[in-house]
């Protein structure tokens, strides 16, 4: 019982501590009379996120990241969200009356169609319980571990260009470990988290004219995608970008509406920004969309002959440009200032490496829907359901019909993610990765579910396959997700590992042993000591002795003498910079010349404190 | 006047009565028009006079010179025409009212492909969550379409079902797989 409060609660505290935040925020927007109860709460969470995280930021970056501030900041969020619910208590029960009618209402079908969707994600809870991806203990639970640990935001040791990527979900993580949470625990955050964005994706479907069985049909989409599901408890934070990108596009719809936009658009900036903040590449794959959602309003007005010449049109166009550009440029900024503070260029970048040769790429650009749905290309992780891809090229001949093209909230965003998908595809071709413009992809369901929601309307046989279809991909979508490593695993053998007794190295598959090796140092150190990592992984390693571990161009030689490396040379390296009194060493990742560790030279004594498959920790004293 | 005829003008002006109150208390509701009301109101005024006059008014010295089974058929026509006459004026109405609304129908359809805006049920719901009308649909696919529509969506699911338990040949994963660098 005390297992279960002490996993809950925080993250509890940090959920109703970003919706409360993001009321706070979004109260003299005026943005709550144009939209229903429930869509404004989602889109409130998504923003609190980005303010609360934005917050945290500044408190590491001056050092202040304490149990007090982030209690005080979270529990001020929160009390504003209980108050918020109390006063709309009645307006909640009417939505729940609302929806409990609908579902009443709705055929057979449907109503299996809605809740396989449910079951499957609460399912989905149990990717907690599988493995983690490399990325997460070497860098993303690292470094938010780290800065929860010390309580001041710094470049991550080992990764120190990598640290200029954006940080916001890494400090959101690492406030739940100031809170207490302990191990992978905060893991969970992007599951959480994903609840909100599930209603943003409805909500936004619904705001794209979809009805009800559509809306739930982007819901599957989404669900459906091991794209989705391998990152709900894997460590990696790319979710977290999700929430405020979709709800940045309704925000925009309802730009359209607004006699006087300007806060609305202001408020669609920030989003965006945030967005971009969670995941870098957004700014290449979620712009365009953003623009282009900004500037199809004036292009309708265009049709309409409204805008008597070029220069009313560029005033049309400069009024939307310039809420939308402060507002990014005031979420973005925060960025900036962070890279300039822990790595003294506020432009500094990480730049990414081509996956592939230039062939494989041509391969990959030429068959792009493909690759997105069934590809198992090297970094992929995971892919978009198959359900999009049955469905998208249908809305060319299904679709809800308009007065005019500029006016189809449907052919909006279908453009908008062509923008984005063309966008990457030119800039990063050989990047093939759905997590990297997951947004931009999943706003293809849209367009899809329309088509399927059509369909199902016209031919009862359609309604049936649809069904068939959904419960099939999400019976598959689980071994799809599994088919490299464990990602959906027992959900009752999830919650009882969780809720039952911990170790230090509990949840951490399938890295127990660099758990282990870290553990042996953790145990051995003293204040002062550092560790050189030859290893990706270094989350389990102290926060402490994380922050004082190999720099990057401290590691850096022992990478450049590569596989020609010889001992001595390798301890040349070492005696010239000889502040490291531990080595953690990764065999399958980091080369060592052989004998090495064995036969150092006499002024230079190691001692193996573990071994275990290709993980190994020595103790190194260098003589007078 | 005798006893039975008293009763019987005593319970005729209380049901009448009772009538009249009822149509004023229907149209005080707003649950019948004010037009059928007066001619509703005027009929049961009638009614009452005629009931409140009953053996002064001429009529009466010339039924009572008709046999029970002259009287009863008189009686059915007049009472048959007069619910006809009311009956076939509500129905005048109702018809008029109905071709108006067809007509308003059609209006706002106009209207609404005239502003681009679309109207499918679907975004009737929509309209009142998130305020945008909703989309006509027009296309209906033929038999030879909904095959090919349901082969290809089934192809698709069933192509990641094979994938995910590396059924596929091997020419397809060549194409879908490549290492790091490669």
């Amino acid at each position: 019982m005390m297992r279960a409060a002490a996993l809950t609660w925080p993250v509890l505290l940090l959920s109703l501590s970003s919706l409360g935040t993001g009321l706070l925020c979004l109260a003299a927007t005026g943005l709550r009379a144009r939209m229903s109860l429930w869509l404004y709460a989602a889109i409130a969470f998504a923003f609190g996120q980005g303010v609360l995280a934005t917050a945290f930021e500044f408190a590491a970056l001056a050092g202040w990241l304490t149990t007090a501030v982030v209690a005080t900041l979270m529990s001020a969020g929160a009390v504003v969200a209980l108050v918020a619910f109390a006063r709309t208590l009645p307006e909640w029960r009417a939505t729940v009356v609302r929806a409990c009618r609908a579902w009443l209402a709705a055929g057979l079908v449907w109503k299996v169609i809605a809740l396989a969707v449910v079951l499957f994600f609460v399912y989905g809870f149990s990717a907690v319980g599988g493995w983690l991806i490399v990325d997460s203990p070497a860098f993303y639970l690292a470094i938010a571990k780290m800065v929860g640990g010390t309580g001041r935001l710094t470049a991550l040791p080992g990764y120190d260009p990598f640290s200029s990527i954006g940080l916001l979900a890494e400090l959101l993580t690492a406030a739940l470990f100031r809170l207490g949470m302990s191990g992978t625990d905060p893991r969970v955050l992007p599951w959480v988290s994903f609840v909100p964005t599930l209603a943003l994706l409805y909500g936004l479907a619904r705001a794209c004219g979809l009805g009800r069985r559509g809306s739930v049909l982007v819901a599957a989409m989404a669900v459906s995608s091991s794209a989705v599901v391998m990152l709900w408890g894997s460590g990696k934070t790319d979710l977290l970008a999700v929430g405020p990108a979709v709800a940045a596009c309704v925000v925009m719809l309802v730009s359209w509406e607004a006699p006087d936009s300007r806060a609305t658009l202001l408020v669609a900036g920030l989003l965006t920004g945030f967005a971009c903040v969670f995941k870098l590449s957004y700014l290449i794959a979620f712009l365009p969309v953003v623009a282009v959602l900004a500037i199809w309003p004036i292009l309708g007005r265009v049709q309409l002959g409204e805008p008597a010449g070029r220069r009313e049109l560029f005033t049309l166009t400069f009024r939307a440009a310039v809420p939308l550009t402060i507002g990014f440029l005031l979420a973005f900024a925060p960025n900036l200032v962070k890279n300039h503070v822990i790595l003294g260029n506020a432009f500094a970048s990480n730049a990414l490496d081509p996956f592939f040769s230039k062939a494989t790429t041509m391969r990959v650009v030429l068959t792009y829907p493909l690759a997105l749905t069934y590809g198992r290309y090297w970094g992929e992780v995971g892919t978009i359901s198959p359900l999009v891809l049955a469905y998208a090229p249908l809305a060319l001949a299904f679709h809800p019909t308009s007065g005019h093209w500029t006016s189809n909230r449907i052919f909006a965003m279908s453009a908008a993610a062509v923008a984005g998908t063309i966008a990457w595809m030119v800039l990063c071709p050989s990047a093939l990765a759905p997590r990297y413009i997951l947004v931009t992809l999943l706003l293809f369901a849209i367009p899809a579910a329309s088509a399927a929601e059509v369909l199902s309307r016209r031919r009862a046989l359609f309604s049936v396959v649809l069904l068939a279809a959904v419960l099939v991909v999400l019976m598959v979508t689980p071994a799809h997700a599994n088919r490299d490593y464990p990602t959906l695993v027992s959900l009752t053998r999830t919650i009882s590992s969780i809720l039952g007794p911990q170790t230090t190295c509990s949840g951490s598959h399938p890295f127990e042993r660099d758990c282990v090796a870290s553990e042996t140092i953790n145990a051995m150190a003293s204040p002062g000591d550092r560790v050189l990592t030859l290893t990706w992984v270094r989350f389990w390693l102290h926060p402490d002795l994380m922050q004082a571990a190999s720099r990057t161009d401290e590691t850096m030689p022992y990478d450049l003498c590569g596989p020609t490396c010889t001992p001595s040379a390798f301890w040349a390296i070492y005696r010239a910079r000889p502040v490291f009194r531990f080595i953690i060493h990764d065999a399958s990742s980091h080369f060592v010349p052989p004998g090495a560790f064995d036969s150092p030279p006499p002024d230079i004594t190691v001692h193996r404190l573990f071994a275990s498959g290709d993980i190994s920790v020595y103790e190194v004293t260098l003589g007078s | 006047m005798t006893s039975f005829s008293f009763a019987v003008q005593s319970i005729c002006l209380v049901v009448l009565t009772a009538l009249l109150v009822y149509t004023l208390a229907l149209m005080r509701t707003g649950r019948l028009n004010a037009h059928v009301t007066v001619r509703w109101v005027l009929a049961e005024v009638a009614a009452i006079g005629a009931v409140l006059l009953w053996g002064r008014l001429p009529v009466i010295a010339y039924t009572s010179t008709l046999g029970d089974r002259e009287l009863l058929v008189v009686l059915a026509v007049l009472f048959f025409g007069f619910i006809a006459f009311l009956m076939l004026d509500s129905l005048q109405r109702i018809s008029a009212q109905s071709a108006q609304v067809r007509r308003l129908t059609q209006e706002l359809a106009l209207l609404r492909e005239q502003v681009g805006h679309s109207g499918s049920g679907a975004r009737t719901e929509v309209a009142a969550e998130v305020g945008l009308p909703p989309m006509p649909e027009r296309t209906r696919p033929g038999p030879l379409a909904t095959v090919l529509i349901a082969v290809w969506i089934i192809a698709c699911v069933a192509t990641l079902a094979v994938e995910s338990q590396d059924g596929l040949p091997r020419w397809v994963m060549a194409l879908l797989t490549a290492r790091y660098k490669q």
